[in-house]
C-alpha cells in the first residue's frame, strides 16, 4: 500500500477531488438509509426517531402488487436496454460512416431534439397523437375508413407505445456515446482493411463492433445496475392517473408515488428506495462478476 | 472476486464510519438543540413569571424578524403589501415578517422537507388537507399552552369559540390556531344559461335534469363537447349520489364516510345499490358521448376547456364557480354562466375549522412573537383584510352594502390568492359584488341545512393504519376512477373487483381502527 | 473515397433510409410544437396540435416578451451555471476516469467501486436535503445548482472507456520523455481524448441546461432562478400566469396558457440548436491517433 502510494502519489492526488465529492454528496447522506427502519418524527430527527422494525416495508409487500410492479419494472427496463442498444449502435455506426458533413451534422441535431422536450411536453404530444376525438392517428384511421382506436382504454397497446417513446427520446442522446467511441478508433485500421479489400459491412463487423465492445459493455452494465428503478416521468406523464392502464404500465416508482401521495410518509418511501437499491446491487454484483470472468478489462470494478 | 470482497469490506467500514460520524454529529446537534430549548424554556418561564408580575404583558423590547411559510405561487404585489404590513407590525409588536411561498406544484414534498430538515422558520400554514394532525403528532408544531395563549394571543382566546380551538387540538394539546370561519364546500354544476334557454331546460335540480342538458348538447351537433371531465370532476361525481340518499359525513382524505345519526362508518366493502346505480348511469353517459372519452387523461383542465368554449359544463365548488363566472362575464357575457348545487335537500356538513389554520414551528426561535403576530392577523380588521385582499383603495374597496369590489390592480394581489386562509375570520371575510347572481341564495340555503356532528373536528390517528391507507389510495386510483367516469365495460364486474381489492387492501382493519377511535372520541365529547 | 463501390451504395441507401425515418419521427413533434406555439389559444384547446396553425397568432410569444426582465435574468443564471459547471465538471470527470482507467494503477478497482456504488445506493431525498441545507448552507446559493450535477458515475465510466481505447504507447512515450503524471494527463491524454471530452461536456452541459429540480429545492430568491425552473413554474402554475396577466394588463381569460407553454419550450430549445453545431465539430470530426491520416 505504502509502496503503491509512493509510486503513484500523483495519481492518488488526482483522485482526491472525486473521493471527497462522492463522500460529501453521496456517502454521508447514505446514513439516512436508517429512515427505512424508523418511525420518523420531525422533532427527533433521523437518528433519534423511534425504530419501526420492518413496518415501513409492509405496505409494499402486502399491497399484493409488489410482484406485478417489480416484474413490470424489470421487463420494461430490459426491453429498453435491448432495443435501445440496437438502435443506438445502428444510428452511431450509420452516422459515423455517412458521407457529407452537413448531412451528418443535421441528422445528429435532429435526432438529439426529442431529448430536450420535458416529459410533460412529450405527454402532451402523445395525447394529441392518440386521443380518441381528434388525435392524429385516429383522424388518420377515420380518413382511411378504419375504426378509430381508443388507446387510452386499451392496455395492450401501451407496451409498444412506451417502448417507442422511450427510444425516441433517448436514441440521439445515447448514440453520442457510441459515436464518440467510433470516432476515437484509429483511422489507420480502416485504411488497412480497405487495402485488404474489405467492404463496408465487413469493416463494421471486424473493426468497429469489436472496438466499441468496452463502451457497449459499460453502457449495458450501467443500465442493468438500475433495472429495478422505473423512469418515473416517462410512465407518469404518458399514462398519468389513468387506472385502466395500470396493470400494464405500473412500475415501482409510479405505484409508490400514488400510494404515498397523500400521506407523504418519509419512512415508507425510504423503505421502497432501499428495496430497489438492494436488489439492484445484487443484480449488478452478479452481472459484473460474470463480465469479470469473461473479460476482466470490461468489468465496472 | 477477491477485489469485490475487499471492496465490500472497505465499503462497510466506510459506511460504518459515516454512520458513526452521522450519529455523533446529530447527537451533538440534538443535544445542543435540546439544551438550547431547555435554556429557552427556562428563559420563557422567566419571561412568563415576569409577565405574571407585570400582569400578562408580553416583552417586545427586542426587534425580531419572523419567517412565515405559505403555500401559494405568490403575487406580483405581495412584497408591496407586506411592506405596509411590516411598517405597522414594527410599531405594534416590534417585529417584521418575511414570507416564503411554497409553490403549489409538488407542495407536499417541499412542505415535508421544511420540517424534516429542521429549517429555521417560525410560522407555517397547516390544514386537514395537509395532514395537520399527522404533523402535530410527529412533533412538527409547537404546542400552544394555555399560558402562552393567555399571554400572547388574548384576543384570539376571546374571539374564538371553544369548538374552534378544539379543532386545532390533537391528543389534548393545542397545536394550531384554526381559522375562525365555518367553511362549507358547495359542489355543483356549472352550465351555460344560453344553451339551457336554447334547449328549453329551466333549472338543473337533479341528476335527470343534468342528463337532459348533456343529452341536448351532445345531440345538437354544434361540435361542443358536453363535458370534458378531469380529476376534480371525478372527485365530485360521488357527491351526486348524496342527492338520493343519506346524511353522511365524509372524511375526505381517507375515502370513508360516517353515518350522521349513528356515528358508524359506512362499510364501503359491502355492495351499495346507490353507488352501483350511479356508476351505471355514468357508463351510459360515457357510451353516449356525454362525457369525453379522454376524461381520464385530459391534459387541459375541465374549467379551461369550458372557459375556452370547448365544452358545455363542468363540476366544481361554489367559490371556483364564482371566479369562473367573473372570468367569462368579461369575454362572453352572452353565455350566461350559471351554478346549480348538487345537494338541494339533504343535510350539509360543514368542514372542520381546521380546513385552514396556522401553526408555529416546533423549532421556532421566537414562538412568542409569532403568536402575537397571529393574534393580530386574526383579530385586527386591517391586518386581516390587507393580507387577504391587498391594499384598500389600490387592490380592492368596500361597496356601500359592505361587499368586496375589485379594483384594476387586483390581479396583482388576487383576493385570497396568497394563502391568508389560515387566519380567515367570519368578521372580516367579504363576499364579492360582481359574482354569481345566486351566490348568496345558494350559500344561505346550504347554511340553513347545516347539520352538527361531533366528528367535525375529529383528527384520526393514522399511524397504525398507514399501510392500509397507502394501499387503499392506490386501489382508489386504479379501480375507482374508471368506474366513476363510466369507463368500466362491465360495471357489475368492475364494482365487485373494486370491493374485492379494497378488502384485500385492508379496508376492514382501517374501518375497525377508525371506528374505535371515533367511538372513543364521541364518548369523550 | 471518390467512387462508390457496390457495398457502399447499399450501405448508403439502407443507412439513409434508416436515419431519414428516425429524423422524420423526431422532426414532426418539433413542427407540432412550433406550429402550436404560433397558434391561437382557442383553436389549440379545441382541436389540439396541428402541423400548420389554423390561425396564426404570436400571442404566446408576446406574453413571454412583455415581461422580458425575468427571462433575461433567468437565462443569465442558467448560462453561468452551465459554463462554470461544465468546465469544472468535464475536467474533474476526465481526471478521475483517467486514473481509474490506468491499468498499472493497483487500486483502480477500489476507486471504481467506490464511485459506482453511489449510483446504486442513495440515502434518499431527506438526508441529502438536510446535509445540503443545514451543513453545506446551499439555500439560495448558486453552488446548489452546480454541485449536484458536477460529477456523475455514468460520465466517469464512459470517459474511462474512452481512455481505455487510447493506445498506451502515448503515455509511455511521455514517460520516456520524462514528463510527470500530471503533465502526461494534461498535455498528452486530454488532447487525444477530445471526442470523448466533447461528448462528456455536451452531456454535462445538457444536464445543467435541463435541470430544474435542484432549483425547486434550493432556490427561493427570484434573482437566482434558472431558465428551466422558470419554465417549469410557468408550465405548472396557472396561478402564476394570472399574475403575469396582471403585470401585462391583460384580462385573465385571454391568457394563452397552452400556446404560452409551447412558446416557452421553443425558447428553451432554441439556444441549444444554435450552440450545438459548434460543439459537434469536436464530436463528429474526431481526432487521428498515430501518424497515418485518414
Amino acid at each position: 500500500m505504502i509502496k503503491e502510494l509512493r509510486k503513484h502519489k500523483v495519481l492518488f492526488a488526482m483522485m482526491v477531488p472525486a473521493v471527497v465529492y462522492f463522500f460529501l454528496l453521496c456517502y454521508l447522506p447514505m446514513a439516512g438509509t436508517v429512515l427505512a427502519f424508523k418511525n420518523y418524527r420531525f422533532d427527533k430527527g433521523i437518528f433519534l426517531s423511534p425504530w419501526a422494525g420492518l413496518d415501513n416495508f409492509e405496505f409494499f409487500f402486502r399491497s399484493g402488487k409488489a410482484l406485478l410492479v417489480t416484474s413490470n419494472t424489470v421487463l420494461y427496463n430490459a426491453a429498453f436496454i435491448v432495443s435501445g442498444l440496437l438502435l443506438q449502435l445502428a444510428v452511431a455506426i450509420v452516422i459515423a460512416e455517412m458521407g457529407g458533413r452537413f448531412l451528418r451534422k443535421a441528422a445528429q441535431s435532429v435526432l438529439l431534439f426529442p431529448f430536450f422536450l420535458s416529459w410533460v411536453v412529450v405527454g402532451a404530444i402523445v395525447y394529441n397523437l392518440l386521443n380518441y376525438d381528434y388525435g392524429f392517428l385516429n383522424v388518420l384511421l377515420r380518413a382511411v375508413g378504419l375504426q378509430p382506436i381508443d388507446f387510452y382504454s386499451s392496455p395492450g397497446w401501451w407496451k409498444y407505445i412506451l417502448l417507442f417513446f422511450h427510444n425516441w427520446k433517448y436514441v440521439g442522446y445515447n448514440s453520442l456515446v457510441y459515436l464518440a467511441a467510433i470516432i476515437g478508433i484509429d483511422r489507420s485500421l480502416y485504411e488497412a482493411a480497405s487495402i485488404d479489400g474489405a467492404n463496408v459491412f465487413q469493416r463494421i463487423r471486424r473493426i468497429t463492433l469489436p472496438l466499441i465492445v468496452p463502451t457497449t459493455v459499460i453502457m449495458v452494465l450501467l443500465s442493468v445496475g438500475n433495472i429495478f428503478r422505473g423512469n418515473f416521468d416517462l410512465f407518469y406523464q404518458l399514462v398519468g392517473s389513468n387506472g385502466l392502464l395500470f396493470n400494464a404500465t405500473d412500475v415501482i416508482d409510479t405505484f409508490v408515488f400514488r400510494s404515498l401521495l397523500s400521506s407523504q410518509d418519509i419512512g415508507m418511501s425510504a423503505a421502497t428506495g432501499l428495496y430497489q437499491s438492494v436488489v439492484c446491487f445484487a443484480v449488478i454484483l452478479a452481472t459484473n462478476a460474470l463480465v469479470r470472468r469473461v473479460q476482466p478489462d470490461y468489468s465496472l470494478f | 472476486m477477491a477485489v469485490n470482497k475487499t471492496g465490500l469490506v472497505l465499503l462497510v467500514t466506510i459506511l460504518f464510519a459515516v454512520l458513526l460520524a452521522g450519529c455523533g454529529g446529530s447527537n451533538n446537534e440534538n443535544g445542543a438543540a435540546s439544551s438550547a430549548a431547555a435554556s429557552k424554556q427556562s428563559a420563557s418561564a422567566a419571561v412568563a413569571s415576569d409577565d405574571a408580575a407585570q400582569g400578562d404583558k408580553a416583552d417586545t423590547s427586542k426587534p425580531v424578524t419572523l419567517k412565515m411559510v405559505l403555500i401559494s405561487d405568490g403575487a406580483p404585489d405581495a412584497k408591496l403589501v407586506y411592506e405596509e404590513v411590516n411598517k405597522k407590525l414594527q410599531q405594534d409588536i416590534n417585529a417584521t415578517v418575511d414570507i416564503e411561498f411554497i409553490p403549489f406544484a409538488d407542495w407536499q414534498k417541499a412542505y415535508s422537507l421544511k420540517f424534516a430538515s429542521g429549517e429555521d422558520f417560525d410560522l407555517i400554514v397547516t390544514a386537514t388537507w395537509g395532514q395537520f394532525a399527522d404533523y402535530a403528532r410527529k412533533g412538527a408544531f409547537k404546542a400552544l399552552t394555555p399560558e402562552l395563549m393567555k399571554t400572547y394571543a388574548p384576543r384570539t382566546l376571546e374571539s374564538s369559540k371553544q369548538e374552534v380551538l378544539d379543532a386545532g387540538t390533537v391528543d389534548g394539546q393545542l397545536y394550531a390556531l384554526p381559522m375562525n370561519y365555518r367553511e362549507i364546500s358547495v359542489y355543483g354544476y356549472v352550465v351555460r344559461g344560453d344553451l339551457m334557454k336554447k334547449y328549453g331546460i329551466k333549472a338543473i335540480d337533479s341528476l335527470d335534469d343534468y342528463e337532459s342538458y348533456l343529452k341536448a348538447v351532445a345531440e345538437d351537433g354544434s361540435g361542443l363537447v358536453p363535458w370534458e371531465a378531469t380529476s376534480y370532476d371525478n372527485w365530485i361525481i360521488p357527491h351526486m349520489q348524496l342527492q338520493e340518499l343519506r346524511d353522511r359525513y365524509e372524511m375526505g382524505t381517507l375515502g370513508v364516510s360516517v353515518d350522521l345519526a349513528t356515528n358508524q362508518i359506512v362499510d364501503a366493502s359491502a355492495s351499495d345499490p346507490q353507488a352501483l346505480a350511479l356508476y351505471k348511469r355514468m357508463k351510459t353517459w360515457n357510451e353516449k358521448g356525454y362525457i369525453s372519452k379522454n376524461s381520464l387523461v385530459n391534459k387541459v383542465s375541465s374549467k379551461d376547456s369550458f372557459v375556452n368554449g370547448k365544452s358545455a359544463t363542468f363540476l366544481t365548488n361554489l367559490l371556483d364557480a364564482n371566479a369562473t363566472f367573473q372570468t367569462v362575464q368579461a369575454a362572453h357575457p352572452d353565455w350566461d354562466v350559471r351554478f346549480y348545487p348538487i345537494n338541494t335537500s339533504n343535510k350539509v356538513v360543514a368542514n372542520s375549522y381546521m380546513a385552514n389554520g396556522m401553526a408555529i414551528n416546533a423549532k421556532s426561535k421566537n414562538p412568542e412573537r409569532a403568536l402575537m403576530l397571529l393574534d393580530l392577523f386574526k383579530n385586527d380588521a386591517w391586518y386581516n383584510q390587507t393580507t387577504t385582499y391587498g391594499l384598500q383603495g389600490k387592490h380592492w374597496d368596500r361597496s356601500a352594502d359592505g361587499k368586496l369590489i375589485l379594483l384594476p390592480d387586483s390581479p396583482n394581489y388576487p383576493p385570497d390568492g396568497t394563502c391568508p386562509w389560515g387566519w380567515r375570520d367570519e368578521r372580516y371575510y367579504l363576499t364579492s359584488k360582481d359574482g354569481l347572481p345566486n351566490f348568496d341564495e345558494v350559500m344561505k340555503s346550504q347554511r340553513d341545512r347545516v347539520a352538527l356532528t361531533k366528528l367535525n373536528d375529529f383528527q384520526p390517528d393514522l399511524d397504525k393504519i398507514k399501510t392500509q391507507q397507502a394501499a387503499l389510495a392506490d386501489v382508489a386510483s386504479q379501480y375507482q376512477a374508471p368506474l366513476t367516469l363510466g369507463f368500466a365495460k362491465d360495471v357489475d364486474k368492475a364494482y365487485d373487483e373494486l370491493l374485492a381489492k379494497r378488502k384485500q387492501a385492508g379496508f376492514e382493519k382501517l374501518q375497525q381502527e377508525l371506528q374505535a377511535q371515533i367511538d372513543r372520541y364521541v364518548a369523550a365529547k | 473515397m471518390a467512387h462508390y463501390t457496390k457495398d457502399r451504395m447499399l450501405f448508403n441507401i439502407l443507412g439513409c433510409a434508416f436515419i431519414g425515418l428516425l429524423c422524420l419521427l423526431c422532426i414532426v413533434p418539433l413542427l407540432l410544437i412550433l406550429s402550436g406555439s404560433l397558434s391561437e389559444e382557442e383553436a389549440l384547446v379545441r382541436h389540439g396540435f396541428r402541423l400548420i396553425p389554423e390561425h396564426l397568432s404570436l400571442a404566446g410569444y408576446e406574453l413571454v416578451f412583455k415581461a422580458p426582465g425575468d427571462i433575461v435574468r433567468a437565462f443569465g443564471v442558467s448560462l453561468f451555471v452551465l459554463m462554470a459547471g461544465t468546465a469544472l465538471g468535464t475536467f474533474l470527470t476526465a481526471m478521475t476516469s483517467y486514473v481509474i482507467g490506468r491499468r498499472d494503477f493497483k487500486y483502480r478497482n477500489y476507486f471504481s467501486f467506490y464511485i459506482y456504488f453511489t449510483s446504486v445506493f442513495s440515502g434518499g431525498l431527506v438526508p441529502w436535503y438536510l446535509l445540503m441545507v443545514n451543513y453545506y448552507h446551499m439555500k439560495d446559493n448558486l453552488l446548489a445548482l452546480i454541485l449536484p450535477l458536477l460529477m456523475n458515475v455514468f460520465y466517469i465510466l464512459v470517459m474511462k472507456s474512452f481512455f481505455a481505447s487510447i493506445p498506451e504507447a502515448i503515455a509511455e512515450s511521455g514517460k520516456i520523455d520524462g514528463a510527470g503524471e500530471l503533465r502526461i494527463f494534461l498535455t498528452l491524454m486530454l488532447p487525444v481524448a477530445k471526442p470523448g471530452l466533447a461528448t462528456i461536456a455536451l452531456f454535462i452541459g445538457l444536464g445543467y441546461w435541463n435541470d430544474w429540480s435542484n432549483a425547486m429545492l434550493f432556490i427561493h430568491d427570484q434573482n437566482l432562478v434558472p431558465l428551466q425552473y422558470y419554465l417549469y413554474n410557468l408550465m405548472n402554475k396557472t396561478e402564476m400566469l394570472n399574475n403575469l396577466a396582471g403585470k401585462t394588463g391583460m384580462p385573465i381569460p385571454d391568457i394563452p396558457k397552452e400556446t404560452f407553454k409551447l412558446a416557452m419550450t421553443v425558447i428553451v430549445i432554441a439556444p441549444v440548436f444554435f450552440v450545438y453545431p459548434f460543439l459537434q465539430r469536436f464530436i463528429v470530426s474526431g481526432v487521428t491517433v498515430g501518424s497515418v491520416k485518414g
